[in-house]
């Protein structure tokens, strides 16, 4: 301590100096009067107004594990349930069957129409099943039949035939199950499956075994719904459907932005095609991915998971859709030696589960309305120039 | 004498060198920034005057034909506080910052030979500005600022002819110059809109070269004359863009030049009490070619400087006050940049200070406050009101001296 006594005198200048060294300074306002063009960087923003590329394509899949059993006509689609039950219990008489089939919703409307359900004949799987595939395997005699209501508070109760029921007991005629039809539907009505979480389907067993009544209910051992579509979509715009599980592909021109632009916001704005537009109340989950090889057909394009947005809901009201695209523009832009660019290939639009229901979304194409077609709003900047 | 003197001029020194320097003008901005080629802090209470001067204690390096006059182990800390309140048309601000201006260590060969080795700033870079607009996302702010600069590390070797005997010497001077430093620029806009991701762009400029400057000064009881010369350097330069949201980055190699930088300058001593000096110095920035001129526009500089140094007595057995340096002073400089509409830029500032001597006459602390003004509303866009505070410890020790036994 001794020997720092003599740097005692420079105490007020080393206070001084860290007291001023702490201070902030006030930057300066208005710097466009003061600096040179060149100096900082510029504010854009830009509309890339019509996609490159824009094209859509569809495809018939199976909805084996949907959570609704759709019956009825629905936007250009006829549908059909497929339903079997097997945990009968055994060596009974059977003295009645009823199938209870609880509803989720109806779609669109119309008068009362006759469901009607008939012996399968042939096997089908319901995680394979199709209209395509499944070929009209059912006997058209009718086992049952029930008036079908448009409300959406009640379950539809079809007595089948017992002599049905007690052939798959006895042996003498192979279970396929049941296919239910309404051949004269104008409206569609879903129903819970045995996937779903809020109801299932049932098979209502009234029986006698050894001489005692008794009553059992038999969940559906499996189902699904098959489709036919009965008119397709207009052409024209871009379709992202749940049942044909249209895609859709957009790519947009980028070569003008450079490679140093900073993205401060990038949006892909949809504008939806309202009158070929289907959608219900339980909407449509979006998703949007980056293609990984050059492509034009969505269906075959190669998605590359680096880059998705998931979870845009749409519904009957959406008049707009927006992707918020700022981080995948900003890797499509980036110099062709930076290792972590993405080539842009564009994107592709699906629904994230097309296998629950037969929705569908339009999109205004260039081809539909050029003026409404896709386009790709770019906030961005460009930095300042070296010197 | 013990060497932990020094040891805590080396730690006073290393605190400080932790600061942010400054340049504190918004002029900082342009090229390799304000130029901080500048004398001690003994010279700069004169009025910048330091070619010609020399009194065996202070280390102006700008001329190292002056080191020639030490003798005996010196080692010098320059530190400064500087102030400059911007006014503009529109506006105004204030840059304020504490800053480490080198240190120098200089040895003795033997009578009127030395050799130096040290460091100090060439130039400085430090501002900031910012900018409101509006567009159909909001409002935004940009924000546009800047730090660092050039360092010189030197070491230097002087030398002299003739002696005491003769009335009169010349000294000569010789320096190795390194030239190194980083600038760095950036450019920030944020976003009202919080669905828009901020810019931030980063320039980061790393300088290098080797160069040299040399001096001589003419010594006589009453006048002394020295000159001074810096030929043109080139620097290479590794600019690092980063484009941090952009996530991406590039380098860029170009190069950058130091012009000539010359001059010359007067003293006289008016008995043992009195000292004056004028000094005129100039930098061809004017010469430097486009390509090597890093964007800025140049004009060559110039400094003008008029100062005196008044010293009581020198005599130990006085009074301390009386012992005590009063200097003063004015220097008037054209700087090398132009405003954004071509005008020339123009500085003036008085000087003042004071030398107080300690440990018997071998070492000083120097003080200097200059006030000025840098530019001209009437003529310029902007006019910074400049204030500039320095000290410098100046220790001296004998080294490599026989002890008696």
């Amino acid at each position: 301590m001794k020997k720092m006594k003599s740097l005692k005198p420079l105490l007020p200048f080393v206070g001084l100096l860290i007291f001023l060294g702490c201070t902030n300074d006030t930057p300066v306002s208005s710097r466009f009067d003061l600096v040179g063009n060149n100096e900082v960087g510029l504010i854009l923003q830009a509309e890339v107004p019509q996609p490159q590329v824009d094209s859509t394509a569809g495809k018939i899949i199976n909805n084996g594990l949907s959570p609704l059993l759709q019956l009825g006509a629905f936007n250009n689609t006829e549908s059909k349930i497929l339903i079997r039950f097997s945990s009968f219990p055994p060596g009974v008489t059977v003295r009645s069957a009823s199938l209870i089939l609880p509803t989720h919703h109806f779609l669109g409307d119309g008068p009362d129409f006759e469901a009607t359900a008939h012996r399968v004949t042939s096997d089908w799987q319901d995680t394979t099943v199709t209209n395509d595939n499944f070929n009209d395997a059912f006997d058209p005699l009718s086992v049952g039949s029930r008036m079908v209501a448009a409300v959406d508070s009640d379950s539809v109760v079809i007595a089948l035939d017992n002599a049905l029921i007690s052939g798959w007991l006895g042996g003498t005629i192979s279970n396929y199950g049941v296919l239910v039809q309404a051949p004269t539907a104008t409206f569609a009505k879903q129903f819970h499956s045995r996937s779903s979480v809020l109801g299932q389907p049932i098979l209502r067993l009234a029986y006698t075994n050894n001489n005692v009544d008794s009553t059992k209910d038999v969940g559906a051992a499996s189902d699904a719904f098959i489709f036919k579509v009965v008119l397709p979509p207009p052409v024209g715009p871009l379709y992202v459907t749940h049942g044909t599980d249209f895609n859709s592909l957009l790519k947009f021109d980028l070569t003008s932005f450079p490679p140093e632009a900073t993205v401060n916001r990038a949006q892909l704005i949809l504008t939806v095609d309202l009158a070929n537009t289907y959608l219900t109340s339980d909407q449509m989950v979006l998703r949007l991915m980056n293609i990984g090889k050059n492509s034009i057909d969505p269906l075959t394009a190669t998605k590359d998971s680096t880059f998705q947005i998931d979870g845009i809901v749409v519904g009957d009201s959406t008049a707009n859709v927006v992707f918020e695209v700022r981080a995948l523009v900003q890797s499509w832009l980036r110099a062709a030696d930076d290792p972590n660019r993405l080539k842009n290939f564009g994107v592709v639009l699906d629904a994230s589960s097309p296998d629950i229901d037969l929705q569908q979304l339009a999109i205004e194409s260039k081809e539909s309305n050029p003026v409404l077609a896709p386009k790709l709003k770019i906030d961005y900047t460009l930095p300042p120039r070296i010197q | 004498m013990n060497r932990k003197y020094f040891y805590k001029f080396i730690a006073i020194g290393l605190l400080f060198s932790q600061a942010p320097v400054s340049a504190n003008s918004l002029y900082s901005r342009i090229g390799v920034g304000s130029i901080h080629l500048r004398a001690g802090v003994r010279a700069s209470g004169m009025g910048n005057t330091s070619l010609a001067m020399s009194d065996g204690l202070a280390m102006d390096l700008l001329n190292p034909a002056a080191l020639a006059s030490i003798q005996f182990a010196r080692l010098q800390t320059q530190f400064s506080i500087e102030s400059a309140n911007v006014e503009l048309a529109s506006g105004q601000g204030r840059f304020r910052e504490a800053n480490f201006n080198g240190v120098s260590l200089a040895l003795p060969v033997k009578r009127g030979y030395a050799v130096a080795v040290g460091f100090h700033p060439y130039s400085r870079v430090d501002f900031a500005l910012n900018q409101s607009g509006s567009d159909a996302n909001g409002t935004h702010e940009e924000i546009y600022s800047g730090n660092g600069g050039l360092d010189v590390a030197y070491i230097a070797f002087s030398g002299s002819i003739g002696s005491a005997a003769s009335q009169s010497s010349l000294r000569y001077g010789l320096a190795a110059d390194f030239y190194f430093g980083r600038i760095q620029r950036t450019w920030r806009v944020n976003f009202s809109n919080g669905s828009l991701q901020p810019t931030e762009d980063r320039t980061g400029a790393y300088f290098r070269g080797i160069g040299y400057h040399a001096g001589a000064q003419w010594v006589h009881p009453r006048w002394q004359l020295g000159v001074a010369v810096r030929p043109p350097i080139d620097l290479d330069v590794e600019t690092e863009v980063e484009y941090i949201f952009g996530v991406t980055s590039e380098t860029i190699k170009t190069n950058a030049r130091l012009p000539l930088w010359f001059g010359f300058g007067a003293g006289y001593r008016a008995g043992s009490k009195w000292q004056l000096a004028a000094e005129y110095r100039m930098q061809r920035w004017g010469s430097v070619p486009d390509n090597l001129d890093l964007g800025a526009a140049l004009g060559n500089s110039r400094d003008i400087g008029l100062g005196f140094e008044f010293t009581p007595s020198r005599n130990l057995i006085d009074g301390y006050l009386k012992r005590i340096s009063y200097r003063a002073g004015a220097t008037f400089s054209k700087l090398p940049y132009e405003d954004p509409v071509g005008h020339s830029i123009s500085e003036w500032v008085m000087t003042s200070g004071f030398g107080f001597p300690f440990r018997h006459g071998t070492g000083r602390i120097d003080m200097a406050f200059e006030f000025g003004k840098r530019g001209d509303l009437d003529s310029n866009i902007a006019a910074e009101s400049i204030m500039r505070l320095s000290f410098s410890i100046n220790g001296a020790e004998r080294w490599f001296a026989r002890k008696n036994p």
